[in-house]
């Protein structure tokens, strides 16, 4: 039973995603509250915790595999060899913490420089710690319009109460559920696909 | 085991790599019901059950072990579901490693850490450890492409350790940028470490050592091959060079390491000693604790420690243990003495007593300290009571020679001990006998009544402490009752049972002194001569009162009772039982002579004043005397329980009898003297009284002195009266407090009373005939009359 179990987990589609951010905004709270719906009170600073489950995916059995990233800049610089492995980010930031979601901005560089051959990558800016709303130190208004600016969705969470964890978790899988789509389709279209791949790695090596 | 249970799932790992020994957070689904549920947990193949914490069904905590493989599942078994899955891997890092001479602020694991010697595999030449950075100036890095490089230098490297080591290639790649003055502190740099190098400095070895193990290793193999071989003693052949040089390499070797390894063996044998110092602080600082516990009094502490002392290092082979717990000993040598002066000291109260003595025993004191103790209570009662006696004794003949004004001091003069009793007393005695004394009561009470009492509130107050100390050695709760005393509690029971008799024997002198003290005080004759010097001493001036006797036999006996609530047996207290009896005969024959003497006294009270019934008061104040007598002796006679008869033995029997009937006596004596005295005694006596009182019977003034007819009449009145009432009425108080031999009390009494009344009729009737006799008489003889031819006159008397 159990190998059974674990050829279909194998068959079924994985969705890599990774949790970014600044030190002490959620992340891991985010993912403890999605993966095993308790809320973490004392705070640890993580290194690089890996948790992978099957989720029903709008009626479909897929796997997500989250990776719960450092958000000290003692870690930035092992950094770059998780983003590559991503297939989608979560950009966390504190709303209560005006410093985090600056820092946002440099994260989404960070992310686009290791990712440069993907055209759209699957993001979602959370504004996490929505529970707190007397000591907000992020509009929610600048946070929308800087998301606009970068053409990626905004959802405020609060890993406490649960508010729109689920929400960010499975909109960033269908993010990426629908780009694999489109990709597949490139391939099956055959030339134009590769192509397009050759011509970014000759770009590359120029 | 059911396997309705899903197996366990593991779904997250925190963190998902890490060293050795990291510790990580497993969390996923059914990961056990309890922590005895799980029972298997591997992480890359390595069993992690021993450090695994079961949180909750959802998380694990443990530390990664030794794993072989680098990356690898995290396996977990439970009894309920069986062997899991997991979906996240972890991926064990290798540990940096740190050179042997490196210092470190960490703990390194030896036994991970493997010997540079034997690490062949790796096989780092000795120049590759030397820094990557040999010209000592900053590396720029040049954007230069490697192929491009390569083409350049066909067949060269930019490596320095390589043989084709080319130095055009190394600094285009590397100092591309930099500037002429730099490269020339460079060619600087590169020549003094050149020198170093030439010099064959320490550092030079200490760099290639890795090297120089392998050279001389495999030089020893070598050589020991050849000695194999035979090929050795050859002089000058190649083996022999060999050696020397062996030899020279392990000489600088020891050398290298000498310093190092001497400065860890010192330091290591200075953290031994005080490992040493730490671990048997407790020892080193004991004797000075013990001191001061003992000043502050904390025997219990002082013991306690002793007690682990002793367990610890009682027995100990070493010197500096030894000493100390010598000294140790010496202490508590010194405080076994101090709690045995303590325990002898008197007076101090049982719960002290009992307290040091478990003191002593808990420090296996030598001896008994326990009986010492008894016999010290037993001596020092002893010592009190006769204390107690000498100073009144002293007291009374101070007061002879002083008189009056000394009686102030009598509570001053008595001595502290006693004052210190009357407050520590566990027994109170009756409390209406206390009450109702006073300050007042002391200056009137004879000294030895008030010593009587003294002395038994003395013995009343310190007997129960010393029973009760008896009681608990007996029954062996003196001893603490924890631990490994069973056998000296066995120990102490045998003694016990053993000394019962000598106990005995003391209770039994406690007891013989008391009542020998009280009969040396009151009954002086029923000492002999020995024993009177030593218990007696009283000057006897006068003779106790009944009333005193019967106070000090309440006395008595009260404290018999509380000696008998201590359930002291009753064959020790069979003497104080003999006491009492002997006080109250004493008491009963004393009042009945007091009465005796009353009674003589009443002939003087006899005014002569008769009622209608013909009587004076003479009769009845009699009555009354006795009645009152009798009425005092009333509690004496009461038999209290346990207490005989006053009336048991023979002898006392005959004596009150005696005494009752010599009262009667005295009575009737009086009666005669008073008819018959001459007319004038009486009436110049009287005289004086009916003069200053002149409101009395106007008609008894008139003929105030009367004829001894009138008082013969009286007389005989008053016997009649006796006859027929107040005798009786005696006899029936007499009955009723219990005297024996009343028949003969009263036949004897009645028998003397007839024949007062017989004198006295015959003396009235001599009286009354004389006259007519007188006149008579000359006529009878005037006519020759004769007495011989008169017949006889019958019946003559009682027609008259």
């Amino acid at each position: 039973m159990a190998a059974s179990k674990s050829k279909n987990q194998s068959s079924l589609a994985l969705h890599k995603v990774i949790m970014v951010g600044s030190g002490g905004v959620g992340k891991s709270a985010l993912t403890l509250q999605f993966m095993y719906d308790e809320f973490v009170e004392d705070y640890e600073p993580t290194k690089a915790d890996s948790y992978r489950k099957k989720v029903v995916l709008d009626g479909e059995e897929v796997q997500i595999d989250i990776l719960d990233t450092a958000g000290q800049e003692d870690y930035a610089a092992i950094r770059d060899n998780y983003f590559r492995s991503g297939e989608g980010f979560l950009l966390v930031f504190s709303i209560t913490e005006h410093e985090s979601f600056t820092a946002t901005a440099e994260f989404r560089e960070q992310i686009l420089r290791v990712k440069a051959e993907e055209d759209k990558i699957p993001l979602l800016v959370v504004g996490n710690k929505s529970d707190l709303e007397e000591r907000r130190q992020v509009p929610v208004e600048e946070a929308r319009s800087k998301a606009e600016e970068w053409g990626v969705q905004y959802v405020e969470t609060s890993a406490k109460t649960r508010a729109n964890v689920d929400k960010v978790f499975f909109d960033l899988m269908r993010e990426i559920r629908a780009k694999k789509m489109s990709e597949n389709k490139d391939k099956n279209g055959k030339k134009s696909g590769k192509n397009k791949k050759s011509f970014k790695e000759r770009c590359c090596l120029l | 085991m059911s396997r309705a249970r899903q197996p366990p799932l593991v779904t997250g790992i925190s963190p998902n790599e890490g060293i050795s020994w990291t510790k990580v957070t497993i969390r996923g689904e059914n990961l056990g019901t309890g922590p005895t549920d799980l029972i298997g947990l591997t992480i890359c193949g390595h069993n992690c059950l021993l450090t695994a914490e079961w949180m909750s069904a959802s998380k694990i905590v443990c530390r990664v072990g030794q794993a072989k493989n680098d990356k690898g599942d995290i396996i977990v078994t439970t009894k309920s579901g069986g062997k899991g899955t997991s979906t996240v891997s972890f991926k064990l890092l290798k540990p940096e490693k740190i050179g042997i001479l490196d210092q470190s602020a960490v703990w390194v694991d030896e036994m991970n850490y493997y010997d540079m010697r034997t690490d062949r595999n790796k096989g780092i030449p000795p120049l590759s450890l030397r820094p990557a950075n040999p010209l000592g100036i900053e590396i720029d890095k040049g954007r230069f492409p490697q192929k491009d490089l390569e083409a350049l230098f066909p067949g060269m490297s930019a490596d320095f350790t390589s043989e084709n080591f080319s130095a055009a290639w190394y600094l285009i790649e590397n100092h591309s940028t930099t500037s002429f003055d730099q490269l020339k502190t460079a060619v600087v740099n590169l020549k003094k470490q050149a020198n170093k190098k030439n010099e064959g400095s320490l550092a030079y070895v200490k760099g290639g050592l890795s090297t120089f193990f392998e050279a001389q290793d495999a030089l020893s193999a070598i050589h020991q091959k050849l000695e194999a071989d035979g090929t050795e003693k050859v002089e000058g052949s190649m083996t022999q060079k060999l050696e020397n040089v062996l030899n020279r390499a392990s000489n600088t070797a020891d050398t290298l390491f000498q310093e190092v390894l001497g400065r860890k063996d010192k330091a290591d044998s200075t953290r031994n000693a005080l490992n040493v110092l730490q671990r048997f602080k407790f020892l080193f600082n004991l004797p000075l604790n013990i001191e001061r516990n003992i000043q502050k009094g904390d025997y219990d502490v002082v013991i306690n420690d002793y007690e682990k002392a002793k367990s610890l290092f009682g027995k100990t082979e070493v010197q500096v243990f030894k000493k100390y717990y010598a000294e140790v000993e010496t202490r508590i040598e010194a405080l076994r003495e101090l709690l045995l002066d303590k325990l002898l000291e008197t007076p101090s109260t049982l719960h002290d007593q009992k307290r040091y003595i478990r003191y002593l025993s808990d420090l296996h004191a030598p001896g008994d300290p326990a009986w010492q103790c008894i016999g010290a209570q037993h001596q020092w009662i002893l010592q009190l009571m006769h204390n107690c006696k000498e100073s009144y004794v002293k007291e009374q003949k101070g007061n002879s020679l002083l008189h009056s004004p000394m009686l102030d001091l009598d509570s001053d003069v008595r001595p502290s001990p006693i004052g210190h009793l009357s407050q520590t007393a566990s027994l109170k005695r009756g409390s209406s006998f206390q009450s109702g004394r006073d300050d007042a009561w002391r200056y009137k009470a004879p000294q030895q009544v008030v010593f009587v009492e003294k002395l038994t509130k003395l013995v009343v107050s310190q007997l129960p402490n010393f029973w009760k100390l008896w009681i608990s050695y007996v029954n062996g709760s003196l001893f603490s009752e924890t631990a490994e005393k069973s056998g000296q509690m066995e120990r102490s029971k045998k003694n016990a049972r053993q000394r019962q008799n000598d106990f005995k024997k003391m209770i039994q002198e406690v007891m013989y002194s008391l009542v020998k003290l009280i009969r040396g005080a009151l009954l002086p004759f029923s000492l002999r001569e020995g024993e009177s010097r030593q218990y007696g001493g009283w000057e006897m001036k006068s003779e106790l009162s009944g009333q005193w006797l019967t106070h000090v036999i309440q006395t008595v006996r009260l404290s018999s009772e509380s000696l008998t609530a201590l359930e002291i047996p009753n064959d020790m207290l069979q003497i104080i039982q003999d006491l009492i009896l002997d006080l109250r005969v004493r008491c009963i024959i004393v009042t009945l002579q007091h009465t005796a003497e009353d009674i003589k006294r009443l002939a003087e009270k006899e005014d002569w004043v008769v009622d209608n019934e013909g009587l004076t008061s003479l009769p009845s104040q009699f009555e009354q005397c006795i009645i009152h007598s009798l009425q005092s002796l009333k509690t004496v006679l009461d038999c209290k329980p346990g207490e005989a008869s006053v009336f048991q033995q023979q002898k006392t029997q005959e004596d009150v009898c005696q005494l009752s009937i010599g009262i009667m006596q005295v009575f009737i004596d009086c009666l005669e003297q008073l008819s018959t005295k001459p007319d004038g005694d009486i009436d110049t006596a009287h005289l004086s009284v009916d003069v200053s009182s002149p409101d009395l019977f106007g008609s008894i003034h008139e003929d105030s002195s009367l004829s001894s007819e009138q008082r013969l009449l009286i007389a005989l009145s008053n016997c009649r009266y006796l006859e027929r009432h107040t005798f009786l009425n005696i006899a029936e108080h007499f009955e009723k407090h219990g005297f024996q031999g009343l028949e003969k009390i009263t036949q004897v009494s009645m028998e003397s009373l007839k024949e007062l009344d017989q004198r006295l009729f015959e003396m009235y009737i001599e009286f009354k005939a004389d006259p007519i006799v007188g006149s008579l008489e000359p006529g009878i003889y005037a006519g020759y009359f004769d007495w011989k031819d008169c017949l006889v006159p019958a019946e003559l008397y009682m027609a008259n």
